[in-house]
């Protein structure tokens, strides 16, 4: 088990951060979701080790992160959320310093400081400051930070924040070669579509406890077949023959008409419907739930949460 | 009301060396818009200048018909909600956007009031008395939102406004945008986010380098980028038959099969392979589960204009 | 021909915790020396030093034919060094702010703590290694110099008689300890203000307020309450007495007590240290 937290409370004076929270994580990559003030943060401290339960326990690795936090420290990485640099260092020299803090001998340091800047392509400006750099580069410094010590499992928070599209696109394509090479991800972010890109299963936490928890692709599959269909020609004629061949056919959105078929060749109906009243299919989609409707859903599902502090 | 609300023409803008926005000229209607553009292309400049703050170094920009330039009270129609976070920590939501308010030149009263329904609208009504420096980062983005809409402009230009708001403060401010859009009110809304934007509006400005580099709906800037293929995305359950069947047609120029299950074609006549597929489907020649174009959302337009 | 794989590899190696210390104190060392302004001002430090064994040099003749016939004996006394340390604590000021102001102020400004704390870093290793680093520099400024001015005056002899260190040595734990004492209290209290600063400017100006007019209002206090003790409240008074009574010299007119001096003291560290603590936390990591 990679992190398990038991009945875990965290409290700073008398605010309650988390209530409670039990969860467990077995590997791969996971996005942490949840509303502003849900406690996310101070799960991350907690994990860290950085702060000390109230009640209950958490477990990284293994390692109880109340009695072991220096050692779990060790073996996680966190890329921080803030705009985090060492002043007057370059890359390397601050990615030394780094690896060394977290244990690691100065000679595989210094080696794995130029691997890791290999890796997230920061390649060509090592020998530069890194407060001189952009906010893409910067970013990319701090995903190296997390990774120096080899980790073998790392905290991303917010990972793609500021970015242009393309540099959002190389960050999650760094992210899933992460989850490939067999570290564990965890992926805090307020961008859904950033963590159905990249993460197989998703944690959702909201005041302190936790919502959901599941695979992706599990909690997306709706109960029937939906398709959105849409066509060049027109849709009263396809409404016909789909009606004749058995098929319901309800007003669309954007993406078209939405079409409800039987389980096996259900595809093969929409053709021939189309076919036969002479339009083309431009665009046959299953309609499968995204990820933020099951989000909304999993806040809602459990009755409302109370108001969460300083939100 | 005949003129635009916001014309630009050949609007360029330099800092010594560095040109930050070169001939320009773009009109805004009512309705929401996207201004879209990679990092370093002008889309900051370009709102301030459209807002004053900035003089153009050529070229003019007009709102509701009239020249920006030494007009202050076009602004009274104009909201700003700009990226950076410069707040006065110490004052209240309620005392910063009212201080605004009166600088609109509100009286006291009517500052209030006005200060009140704008914070409700953005959904701030129970924190309006609390320190903006307790807020947290999407409560400050809503503040400053506030501000932009108290004064009920006819023009709101919105810079990255949901940074750092959580998924439902995003849903919510979204559909704040759009109402203000279907009000009638021109919105012009910059951001990275592209999915966001698209599920907005059809309408975008893309920026490139300091240059317009498209407008308008999607589908209209597909159709006019004709000479570039198309490409189609097939799932089929069979893909060799699919990918061998499409080969041969005349109008394809590529078949790739990339994973176990999905066929991308290549081709500059997409309707025809379509028509093709379609019949292929219908009579079980070859078996279909999804099928769309690959570059019809915003992101691959993007990537494509942008490279 | 074999062809090499470039890209990430997974590591195993013997992690070993706790040591930061150490490289918190090399980093920030190599930090202060890189800077230009910082061996200028190290070289100027030892001015004095360096220009007081020229004149005892030569004023003990050592250079046949230039000075009085026969050679004569010229040895400092315990007030030359206090006089020398006393110069010593004026440019101490002046170093310590230029080197140390900025130790934490500018980790702090540029979010460093997240990617430090994140580690198995405490903020205790993290706040020593700073001190141990600012210490040694400015030890080396103070009680360096007056060390190396003991060594040359105590070896300083005319031919044929022995050397000086036997009737000297009670002269070196005094110059040591109170170099040290001097260099610490100083650098401790440059942390504390880096550490509550925004940046390392804003700490320089705030400690070079605090100190420049501490004296000034101390000597107002002492004046209105006809207390001497009181004055002991000014940087340079409190250093004063202390440096008096390690040298065993008489205090100056109107100069403070060696007891209030050491009070003052020892409650400024301890203010200093609590400063240190409650601005270094590692819960605030992370938003």
């Amino acid at each position: 088990m990679i992190l398990r937290s038991e009945g875990l409370r965290v409290t700073y004076g008398s605010t309650v951060a988390i209530d409670g929270l039990s969860l467990a994580f077995a590997g791969g990559r996971c996005g942490l979701l949840g509303p502003n003030g849900a406690g996310k943060s101070s799960f991350l401290r907690a994990v860290l080790g950085l702060v000390r339960p109230a009640a209950g326990k958490i477990e990284v690795l293994g390692l109880d992160t109340a009695r072991r936090g220096r050692e779990v420290r060790a073996r996680v990485g966190y890329m921080p959320e803030r705009d985090a640099v060492l002043p007057a260092a370059n890359a390397v020299a601050s990615l030394v310093h780094l690896g060394t803090l977290s244990g690691m001998p100065d000679r595989l340091a210094r080696r794995r400081a130029h691997e890791t800047l290999d890796f997230v392509g920061l390649a060509e400006e090592r020998y530069r400051e890194v407060t001189g750099y952009s906010q893409g580069m910067r970013q990319r410094f701090r995903l190296a930070a997390a990774l120096v010590h080899d980790p073998d499992l790392v905290f991303l928070d917010e990972p793609t924040n500021g970015l242009d599209p393309a540099g959002r696109r190389d960050m999650l394509d760094l992210v899933r070669r992460i989850g490939g090479l067999g570290i564990h991800v965890l992926l805090s972010t307020h961008l859904l579509p950033d963590v159905e890109a990249t993460c197989e299963e998703v944690l959702v936490v909201q005041a302190g406890t936790l919502r959901l928890q599941g695979k992706i692709e599990d909690l997306r599959r709706a109960a029937r077949r939906t398709f959105a269909v849409r066509l060049a020609g027109d849709a009263a004629p396809f409404r016909r023959e789909a009606a004749a061949l058995g098929l319901e056919v309800a007003e669309g959105s954007r993406d078209g008409l939405r079409v409800s078929a039987p389980d096996t060749d259900g595809t093969a109906l929409i053709f021939r419907a189309a076919e036969r009243s002479g339009s083309i299919v431009t665009r046959l989609a299953e309609v499968r739930r995204t990820l933020e409707e099951v989000f909304f859903e999993s806040l809602e599902a459990s009755g409302p949460a109370p108001s969460p502090p300083g939100n | 009301m005949s003129a635009p609300v916001l014309e630009v023409s050949g609007l360029s803008r330099w800092y010594g060396e560095v040109i930050a926005l070169s001939d320009v000229s773009l009109r805004l209607g009512p309705g929401v818009t996207g201004l879209l553009g990679p990092n370093g292309a002008g889309k900051s400049t370009l709102l301030r200048t459209v807002t004053g703050l900035l003089p153009p170094s050529l070229g003019e920009a007009r709102l509701f018909g009239e020249p920006v330039r030494d007009n202050p009270r076009l602004f009274r129609r104009v909201g700003f909600c700009p990226e950076a976070d410069a707040f006065w920590e110490d004052l209240t939501a309620l005392e910063f956007v009212r201080t605004l308010a009166r600088l609109h030149g509100f009286g006291a009263r009517e500052a209030r009031e006005r200060s009140l329904r704008a914070l409700d609208r953005v959904g701030l009504a129970d924190r309006a008395r609390k320190r903006i420096a307790g807020l947290s980062h999407g409560q400050r983005q809503r503040v400053k939102f506030a501000q932009a809409i108290l004064h009920d402009p006819d023009l709101l230009l919105l810079d990255e406004p949901f940074n750092g708001m959580d998924p439902v403060m995003r849903r919510q401010t979204m559909d704040l945008v759009r109402s203000l859009g279907e009000e009638g009110r021109a919105v012009l809304v910059s951001s990275h986010i592209l999915y966001e934007v698209e599920a907005l509006t059809d309408r975008f400005l893309l920026l490139l380098r300091g240059r317009l580099r498209a407008e308008g709906g999607i589908e209209d800037i597909r159709g006019v980028l004709d000479d570039i293929p198309r490409r189609l995305v097939v799932h089929t359950p069979d893909p060799r038959r699919l990918a061998g069947a499409a080969a041969g047609k005349e109008t394809v120029l590529g078949v790739r099969r990339d994973g176990a299950s999905r066929v991308t074609i290549e081709t500059t006549r997409a309707d025809e392979v379509l028509r093709w597929l379609t019949s292929a489907a219908a009579s079980g020649e070859v078996r279909v589960e999804e099928v769309f174009a690959a570059d019809e959302d915003l992101e691959s337009l993007f990537e494509m204009l942008v490279r | 021909m074999p062809v090499y794989d470039l890209a990430y590899r997974r590591t195993s190696f013997d992690r070993k915790i706790g040591g930061g210390l150490w490289a918190v104190a090399r980093r920030s060392l190599r930090t202060s020396l890189r800077s230009r302004w910082t061996k200028i001002l190290f070289a100027l430090g030892w001015i004095p030093a360096l220009g007081a064994c020229a004149f005892l040099y030569i004023q003990s003749g050592a250079l046949a034919g230039f000075g009085p016939p026969g050679g004569r004996s010229f040895h400092f006394q315990p007030n030359q060094y206090h006089l020398l340390l006393n110069w010593s604590r004026f440019f101490l000021l002046v170093f310590a702010v230029a080197v140390g102001s900025g130790a934490i102020a500018e980790d702090r400004r540029h979010y460093a703590f997240e990617l430090y704390f994140s580690r198995p870093l405490t903020s205790l290793e993290y706040v020593g290694g700073k001190f141990l680093a600012l210490v040694g520099l400015l030890f080396a400024i103070t009680g360096l110099p007056a060390l190396f001015v003991w060594l040359f005056d105590a070896s300083l002899v005319p031919e044929g008689e022995p050397s000086r260190f036997g009737e000297t040595a009670d002269l070196l734990p005094r110059l040591g300890g109170y170099g040290l004492v001097l260099s610490a209290a100083t650098a401790l209290f440059v942390l504390a203000f880096s550490a509550n600063s925004r940046s390392g400017r804003h700490a320089a100006i705030f400690f070079a307020i605090f100190f420049v007019l501490s004296q000034p209002v101390a000597e107002m206090l002492g004046q209105i309450t006809g207390s001497d003790a009181v004055r002991a409240l000014g940087y340079w008074r409190c250093f004063e007495a202390i440096s008096r009574e390690v040298f065993e010299l008489p205090r100056g007119f109107h100069g403070p007590p060696f007891r209030a001096a050491a009070a003052v003291l020892l409650a400024a560290c301890a203010l200093a240290a609590f400063a240190l603590r409650s601005a270094v936390r590692p819960t605030r990591v992370v938003r």
